[in-house]
């Protein structure tokens, strides 16, 4: 009995938490040099979603990242299999999928999340990159 | 009627890498629920033989979603059957290899359990059961595959090896 309250109790828990860190974007030094420069096909900004084919989140993630994607000129969206990129899964320390990262026009990774993905929190990193990049000196 | 954007693989939309052409997703989740009862039954039941069997028949369960895939086995038969009939159609799909994947992480644990059980290991039934609920739980009530995430970090794992 105990056990089965401890059970719920934890899985409750855990519940919580991923609803509310799922999709939320946390900004990256962008001065890292990024190994994923090669894929950012975007000329002002481009999402990487890393899937992997025991995900059932990323299907969702993709359709609601295109949507983001489609309604800003220059953002393209890019989908790599994580089991065919192990080395970058390593380097970026990917431990979930999807795992998206926010590239910048010269590959930088900008902002990162994980998980079920929001259309508010993607548009409001992507908004805040471009917004940076106006501002900032070329 | 609005475009649901995740339903209409006609506009493009669906991911390349995971097909949306696949089972309703309502069934896996419809499943998780019913694992959740028959694991709280098991840990109500304590360390007892008639756990050890009702934490078996789970185990067949998940058996019957890793050979016949999530749709048809035995509780994705009934939700075809008897349950989705009842509920509004959807032409929400979802990909059927996550929800297999998980089925057989479920099989892994509930199976450890069976067989410690009969050796007869202590406290093995019923904290297999809790580990297992603990996932069927997030499934059912969240729609979050804790055997999913498993997944990556496994794959990391035997690739350094």
């Amino acid at each position: 009995m105990r056990l089965l309250v401890l059970s719920l109790l934890i899985a409750t828990a855990i519940g919580l938490l991923v609803r509310v860190r799922d999709g939320r974007f946390r900004s990256v030094s962008a001065s890292v040099a990024s190994p994923l420069a090669s894929h950012a096909t975007g000329p002002r900004a481009t999402f990487v979603q890393f899937s992997s084919r025991t995900c059932s989140t990323c299907p969702g993630s993709y359709s609601v990242l295109r949507g983001v994607a489609a309604q800003v000129d220059g953002v393209d969206l890019v989908e790599l299999a994580a089991e065919d990129h192990m080395d970058l899964v390593r380097v970026l320390d990917v431990r979930r999928s999807p795992t998206v990262f926010l590239l910048d026009a010269h590959g930088a990774v900008h902002a990162r999340t994980s998980g079920a993905m929001h259309a508010a929190h993607a548009r409001s990193a992507l908004t805040e990159l471009i917004e940076r990049n106006a501002h900032a000196p070329s | 009627m609005p475009p649901h954007e995740a339903s209409d693989p006609a506009a493009g939309w669906s991911s390349p890498l995971l097909s949306t052409a696949g089972i309703d997703p309502r069934g896996p989740r419809f499943s998780a629920g019913v694992t959740t009862v028959a694991l709280t039954i098991t840990l109500l039941l304590g360390d007892t033989t008639p756990a050890l069997l009702v934490l078996a028949l789970v185990a067949a369960t998940f058996v019957s979603g890793v050979v016949r895939g999530p749709a048809r086995s035995v509780t994705g038969t009934v939700y075809r059957r008897w349950v989705a009939p009842l509920l509004p159609s959807t032409l929400d799909r979802e990909d059927p290899r996550p929800p297999r994947f998980a089925q057989a992480v479920g099989l892994t644990i509930t199976a450890a359990g069976v067989v410690l059980g009969l050796i007869g290991v202590p406290g093995a039934v019923p904290i297999a059961a809790a580990v297992a609920l603990v996932a069927s739980f997030l499934n059912a009530a969240f729609g979050f595959c804790l055997g999913c995430e498993l997944y990556l970090l496994g794959r990391r794992a035997l690739d350094r090896g």
